[in-house]
């Protein structure tokens, strides 16, 4: 790492120490019942527990793995219609009205129903955050299809590029900003469904939201919020991947504005 | 003259001295709209708290275990709880209450729960108490982890030759209503259920009731009441007062449980308190109404009893409380002291 | 290749107005292996003109032809003609070489060959070891370099450009207006070149073909005899001055009816 870097990231280290050092402090000496706050070494030791017993581990994978199989059905599906929406008008205004009207429906009013239909199991699961992360994706890669300059398409015509090679050469890529940016926010709705699947309908017993709600039924605070602390670490770290996999694919994309002139 | 004028105005100074010592006491309350609160629903409705000087203010919880956290951040002054491991870890966390008062119990075989299984579970032979062990790897299920459902089902498991920690898969964090279609659609193969929603579960021929939940803890406690710790030492009288309208009310409660016919008014107020008006349902399975025993006592040994299965068999409290944390039973005596001596609901 | 504009006109049609009409009756033959440049005001309808020669746009009436002279026979209208466009629509995505081989990429030509011939056109307008630069890390100039290189890689006859220095600074403007001299110097392309500068057209062409304001027609076609090959001391001579004068007066007054035209 650079020096640069590692000054980059000792400030954020430093903030997030502190604020658990004080937290600590202030439990301790205000006596603070653990209902009420839980001390940061109690968070700690639940959590060591959690990882040394292997329930950490296995809940942990299984949520992650929910999530990306969520998120890839949503990526693909949300993708594919932007660009068909873009491409074709027809389906554009079939489409048009059903996402404004579902779109700004919760998600998570729909488990219930959802269990309905399809149980309990990864289905359901997968079900319920694909769902939810389609609509950023589609919307925003419609979005993305439609802002494309037209300048570039005639001048792909004009070189000779068939109907499908500017859809793949030239509108998906200048879509990429867009449709990174839907990616982005489906992602962060695909870990919230899940894990809100996991609480409201987890039979098959598997998954931090399954951790979370255990814990909760029986008031296990230190559990409650070990579980949290692991989610938020791991949402984290899917972010950064995400934006980490963004420079790679399209670098033009992601610092757009570096330009000389 | 001046005699009658002094009479008559030390008799009104009489009367404002006692109507400021007797000035009402609000007590917020947690309860359910389940029939095991009837005792408390009789005392509201037939002005048995206003009588002894309380006024109540009612917060309705679909769930027990969303009081809890109510009544810690102070918002209820004595509250429904139902015996859990969560009120065990929530005590030993910190939780500023004490149980004080019984309200529900098997000891007279009243019972409010039930175990219902599914329909393919009944046709495939799990008809009785003894087939449990058909259950074997099956899913069943309950509101909550650590529940007082949990508790009576592991042990009906126990009896019939389960290991309940291993041998069935918990179902938990759905409704009771829920868990009555769940059943029907084969989601869960078994469920224990208030006694309102298996019978009704039966009735509507989606799940077969197969047994008494109380059955197997015929000693067993269901639910309490409990008070804020700092509610008992600011106003404590209030808190006896609750008890002794309770403990007044219980006895009819038992009583209509018992011959519902015979007491058509009690048994119209429960119901719209607890089946939205419905009376019929309400007396389909009575007497499961769960009983409040007369005397405030909830069975403490119950209680400890319940608190170690959690802490050294399943593993979902931490702790093991010593009675001295977990309750506080004088106001209860005292209660049915005062009920004793001063009769004040027969004036 | 010669190109025959046969009374083309382009009327747009404008929702709940009336319709505009941007090319009238436009008939003319740019001659083959010419540089003709298209000077007027703004507005009226030069741009559009290449687009329809360019097989971009279609004529509301009339048609374009593009013929062999030294045999008579046709050519297809898109495919024989390229554009470099005004605002340069490079990719901003590809890179330089990518850019530049865009057109034989789609045409199915392999990897390497294209890359190679894209390695040598760059070359050929001066632009060397600049491959994987994206365009927005390149200067203006550079960027009408790779606009240029993307264009004449496809070797068609016949190169449409719009305005294409319009942008650029004044030293700029002028080491590409010497360039492309040079380039149609050893390449006897047929030019077709939109501009508003009269002194650039006069510098570049054979044929300055003025142009009314809106409706666009053809106000008169002035033949610019200059020497070939030519370069920028060109501006100082007398020839020049005078070729200036005219060309200015013809399009004063269109210029004026153009901008009030727009103020009304």
């Amino acid at each position: 790492m650079t020096r640069r870097r590692i000054a980059g990231l000792t400030l954020p280290a430093l903030s997030i120490v502190g604020f658990i050092a004080l937290w600590q402090l202030v439990v301790e000496l205000r006596g603070i019942p653990p209902i009420y706050l839980p001390a940061p070494s109690a968070i700690a030791e639940a959590l060591s527990q959690m990882a040394l017993d292997g329930t950490l581990w296995i809940n942990l994978a299984v949520t992650v793995l929910r999530i990306f199989a969520g998120f890839s059905v949503a990526a693909v599906c949300g993708v594919a219609l932007g660009l068909l929406m873009g491409r074709s008008h027809i389906v554009a205004q079939i489409a048009d009205p059903w996402l404004a009207a579902l779109y700004p429906l919760p998600k998570i009013s729909l488990i219930p129903l959802m269990i309905i239909w399809l149980g309990t199991g990864e289905t359901y699961n997968i079900a319920m955050s694909a769902i939810s992360a389609f609509f950023p994706i589609v919307l925003s890669t419609y979005a993305g299809v439609q802002q494309v300059d037209q300048g570039l398409v005639l001048a792909a015509r004009d070189l000779g590029a068939s109907a499908r090679q500017i859809q793949t050469k030239v509108i998906l890529p200048a879509a990429i900003p867009h449709i990174f940016n839907g990616l982005h926010l489906g992602m962060g709705v695909t870990i919230i469904l899940v894990v809100a699947a996991e609480m409201i309908g987890g039979s098959d017993q598997r998954g931090m939201g399954y951790l979370l709600i255990n814990a909760g039924q029986v008031m296990d605070t230190d559990k409650v919020f070990a579980s949290l602390v692991v989610m938020a670490v791991i949402g984290a770290v899917i972010m950064k991947l995400q934006r980490f996999i963004d420079r790679r694919a399209a670098p033009w994309a992601v610092n757009a504005g570096a330009s000389r002139e | 003259m001046l005699l009658r004028i002094l009479s008559r105005t030390l008799a009104l100074l009489l009367a404002f001295h006692a109507a400021a010592a007797f000035a009402n006491d609000t007590v917020h309350v947690g309860e359910g709209p389940f029939i095991s609160g009837g005792p408390y629903f009789i005392a509201r409705d037939k002005g048995y708290f206003s009588k002894l000087g309380l006024d109540v203010d009612t917060r309705i919880f679909m769930d027990g275990a969303l009081a809890v956290p109510a009544m810690v951040s102070g918002e209820l002054d004595i509250t429904l709880v139902t015996m859990s491991a969560g009120l065990f870890n929530s005590i030993a966390k910190g939780a500023p209450m004490l149980i004080f008062l019984d309200r529900g119990n098997n000891r007279t075989g009243r019972g409010g729960s039930s175990i219902n299984v599914s329909n393919t579970m009944y046709a495939a032979g799990v008809t009785g108490p003894a087939d449990l062990a058909k259950l074997k790897g099956k899913k069943f299920g309950i509101t909550a982890l650590g529940s007082i459902n949990q508790y009576e089902a592991a042990l009906a498991l126990q009896k019939a030759g389960l290991d309940p920690r291993t041998d069935v898969q918990w179902v938990s964090g759905a409704s009771q209503p829920d868990l009555v279609k769940m059943l029907g659609r084969d989601l869960v193969d078994a469920a224990d259920l208030a006694w309102q929603f298996g019978s009704y579960a039966q009735d509507q021929k989606l799940a077969p009731l197969i047994m008494d939940g109380g059955s197997v803890d015929k000693d067993g406690q269901v639910a309490a009441y409990a008070v804020r710790k700092d509610f008992v030492t600011a106003k404590r009288d209030a808190a006896v007062r609750f008890a002794m309208a309770i403990m007044y009310a219980a006895r009819e409660f038992n009583a209509a449980a018992g011959a519902p016919a015979d007491h058509p008014d009690t048994v119209a107020l429960l119901a719209k308190a607890t089946t939205q008006g419905k009376v019929d349902m309400l007396t389909s399975f009575a007497p499961h109404w769960t009983a409040t025993s007369e005397d405030g006592m909830p069975s403490t040994d119950a209680i400890l009893r319940m608190q170690d299965y959690w802490v050294d068999y399943f593993h979902l409290a931490s702790e093991k409380l010593p009675a001295s944390q977990l309750f506080d039973l004088s106001i209860a005596k005292e209660a049915r002291q005062r009920l004793d001596r001063d009769h004040p609901f027969d004036h | 290749m010669e190109v025959r504009v046969e009374a083309v006109s382009k009327i747009w049609s404008v929702a709940g107005a009336a319709p505009i009409t941007a090319l009238d009756t436009v008939r003319h033959r740019f001659p083959s292996g010419r540089f003709s440049c298209l000077l007027g005001p703004s507005g009226c309808g030069k741009s559009t003109l290449i687009q329809i020669v360019g097989g971009l746009e279609a004529p509301s009436t009339g048609t374009i032809s593009i013929v062999d002279p030294a045999n008579g026979r046709s050519a297809p209208v898109g495919a024989s003609s390229i554009m470099m466009w005004q605002g340069l629509n490079l990719f901003p995505w590809r890179n330089v070489i990518d850019n530049v081989a865009f057109g034989l990429e789609v045409a199915g030509i392999s990897r390497n060959e294209r890359h190679q011939r894209a390695r040598t056109m760059l070359a050929t307008v001066g632009l060397n070891g600049f491959d994987r630069h994206l365009p927005r890390q390149l200067s203006g100039g550079m960027r009408q370099r790779v606009a240029l290189a993307r264009a004449l890689i496809m070797e068609r006859p016949i190169l449409l450009m719009d305005e294409p220095f319009a942008a650029l600074d004044a030293q700029t403007k002028i080491v590409m207006q010497e360039e492309l001299l040079r380039i149609f110097e050893a390449t006897r392309k047929t030019v077709l070149f939109v501009t508003h500068a009269i002194d650039e057209a006069i510098l570049l062409g054979d044929e300055i073909v003025v142009m009314t304001a809106r409706p666009g027609r053809i106000k008169e076609v002035i033949p610019i005899n200059l020497p070939r090959p030519r370069s920028f001391d060109l501006v100082n001579t007398p020839e020049f001055g005078a070729l200036f004068q005219r060309v200015f007066h013809l399009i004063r007054e269109e210029v004026t009816r153009a901008m009030t035209e727009q103020a009304a």
